[in-house]
């Protein structure tokens, strides 16, 4: 799908420059974007961000473990967090908001449309994503030196546009 | 550069990012800085403050008021018009930024942003507020 690549291409830097410079993590995004969310790995804190343009809607989320989001909000605040709370959950949600918006730039240049969009946080036992089904969904593996985490993304082209 | 005892006032919804934005300030050498989750939020403690604020670094996408609203409604007021407004955001399309000059922003600064970049822009801006290049 063409749309899906034009989605992708742009979080190749995006992710990376997000980490590197607000939370000084260098990450590396690995792999060839597997069609396998649904393997995608355990996680314990996401974010997520649904998004409309001219003729597609599509999902980012942000899936990271208890040991990956600490170690990386600890150095981007210079604390010593040992539980995800409600006082320090958010941080994912930012993150997110960074890679979307900058992105989203790139992708609007190319004519996509998409506005602006808030992300949520969902965290707790067991979480679970749910992307619509239909559509192309890909996984973004990333590594950093505190562990893998996944940025999901899905895209369903619309037969109408929407603004 | 602006004088440590600036008043400060941080707008951004993420709780995370004021920290992170506090912090950096405070290793700038500000004291005295205020915290609010929104636009809304920023206008009250605004209107509150005595002393008053002598600077707002403000977020652009938040719930409630947004950056773009608070900054219109800023500089509408005569008591606030010449207070430094800074858009900390990662809103980075053309737009918007030419929408937030129009409204009277006094600089733009793009997340993700580096400490020497914030610190960068806030030369910028007493430079420019007191006059100079």
């Amino acid at each position: 799908m063409e749309t899906m690549q034009t989605l992708l291409m742009p979080l190749l830097e995006t992710v990376p420059h997000t980490f590197n410079t607000l939370t000084n993590t260098p990450v590396d995004v690995l792999g060839d974007f597997p069609q396998s969310y649904k393997k995608i790995l355990p996680f314990d804190v996401a974010s997520v961000v649904t998004f409309q343009g001219l003729g597609a809607r599509g999902t980012l989320a942000l899936c990271m473990s208890k040991t990956v989001y600490l170690a990386v909000l600890n150095r981007m605040l210079a604390t010593e967090y040992q539980e995800i709370d409600e006082e320090n959950c958010d941080g994912v949600a930012e993150l997110l908001n960074v890679i979307y918006a900058t992105s989203r730039t790139h992708w609007n240049k190319a004519g996509m449309g998409f506005d602006l969009a808030l992300p949520i946080v969902i965290r707790g036992q067991s979480p679970v994503i749910g992307l619509p089904k239909g559509g192309d969904a890909r996984e973004l593996r990333c590594n950093c030196e505190f562990g893998d985490f996944s940025l999901l993304i899905h895209l369903e082209e619309t037969l109408m546009r929407t603004r | 550069m602006f004088d440590p005892k600036t008043r400060i006032l941080i707008a951004d919804d993420i709780l995370t990012m004021r920290k992170l934005i506090s912090k950096v300030f405070r290793e700038i050498g500000f004291t005295d800085i205020t915290e609010a989750g929104n636009g809304s939020l920023a206008w009250d403690a605004l209107g509150k403050a005595n002393p008053p604020i002598q600077l707002i670094i403000s977020d652009w996408n938040m719930p409630v008021m947004t950056g773009i609203d608070f900054l219109r409604k800023v500089r509408a007021d005569q008591r606030f018009v010449k207070i430094p407004f800074i858009m900390l955001t990662a809103e980075s399309e053309d737009p918007q930024i030419i929408e937030a000059i129009k409204a009277g922003v006094s600089n733009y600064i793009c997340k993700p942003f580096t400490p020497a970049q914030l610190k960068e822009k806030l030369t910028a801006v007493h430079r420019k507020v007191s006059g100079g290049a």
